[in-house]
């Protein structure tokens, strides 16, 4: 079992948001514990994979179903606003305009 | 030329100048979908979300905050509607109304042989809880760092840390259940 102490520290060193003193501390604990230092390979070589995944490319008709659902939008808006503007006839009449 | 920055497209948008807004659909297009991708482990899933996060983005450009940043404020919206749309996906399988939903679109991953791995690794991340798969998909996919991930996820950063150490061991113990690692 590895001190939680010790787990921050190797997910720290992981992101490398270990200060060196942090660093240090953590390589001593580690050659003194092989548990910890498998841990932290093992974590090491997970996150490596990630990396190697990179970024997926979005389908090339994604940009365009969205900006056409966004114009959709806009001219549903656009409609809303110009029927508050200018009220029906029959509602003007009855506020006596 | 230089670019607009991310604040001046949003003020023109917000003006009404919607060329703006495609400026901020292009740029942000790829990192969103990826996401999405990450967190739905379905390509279709993915096109879905990402066209409801540039909508709600779009309609609610106007609250947006310019003295933070846009990519924090989107990607929390992309986050929020991942978990939005992942709910009602359960939800609708299990009622039953919708059975194709439960079919996965093509991974363009598990096309190819020497990605196998990846696509394990990806499984493995879909079978995390959200709240775990949220943090690994913002650290590793797009490399941010503690503190955006608090901004986005509106949490402190010491529950950042917690959610991501804690994510990674049990990714490690999902790989190891399935036999894809020692």
């Amino acid at each position: 079992m590895i001190p939680d102490k010790y787990m921050e520290l190797i997910n720290q060193e992981i992101d490398g948001t270990n200060s060196s003193a942090r660093s240090a501390e953590l390589g001593e604990y580690m050659k003194e514990h092989p548990e910890a230092l498998r841990c932290f390979d093992e974590l090491n070589e997970l996150t490596r994979s990630f990396s190697q995944m990179g970024a997926v490319d979005p389908p090339a008709e994604l940009r365009a179903l969205i900006l056409s659902r966004i114009a959709e939008s806009a001219a549903e808006r656009s409609l809303a606003v110009e029927a508050v503007a200018t009220p029906p006839p029959s509602a003007m009449s009855s506020v006596g305009v | 030329m230089e670019k607009d920055s991310d604040s001046n497209l949003v003020m023109k948008c917000a003006h009404g100048d919607k060329k703006s807004f495609e400026a901020l659909v292009e740029r942000y297009e790829k990192p969103i979908y990826n996401i999405a991708y990450r967190v739905m482990n379905n390509g279709e899933d993915a096109m879905d979300i990402t066209q409801n996060i540039f909508m709600k983005a779009y309609q609610k450009i106007d609250t947006f905050d310019t003295s933070r940043k846009f990519f924090s404020w989107l990607y929390r919206i992309a986050v929020n509607e991942s978990i939005n749309y992942s709910k009602l996906k359960h939800l609708t399988q299990e009622i039953g109304k919708d059975k194709e939903f439960a079919g996965k679109s093509p991974n363009p991953e598990e096309s190819c042989a020497e990605s196998e791995i990846h696509g394990y690794l990806q499984d493995a991340i879909e079978a995390l809880d959200f709240k775990y798969k949220t943090a690994i998909v913002l650290k590793h996919f797009h490399g941010l760092s503690y503190k955006e991930m608090s901004d986005i996820l509106e949490i402190p950063e010491k529950t950042v840390k917690s959610r991501l150490f804690t994510g990674r061991q049990l990714l490690k113990n999902i790989l190891i259940e399935r036999g894809y690692a020692k």
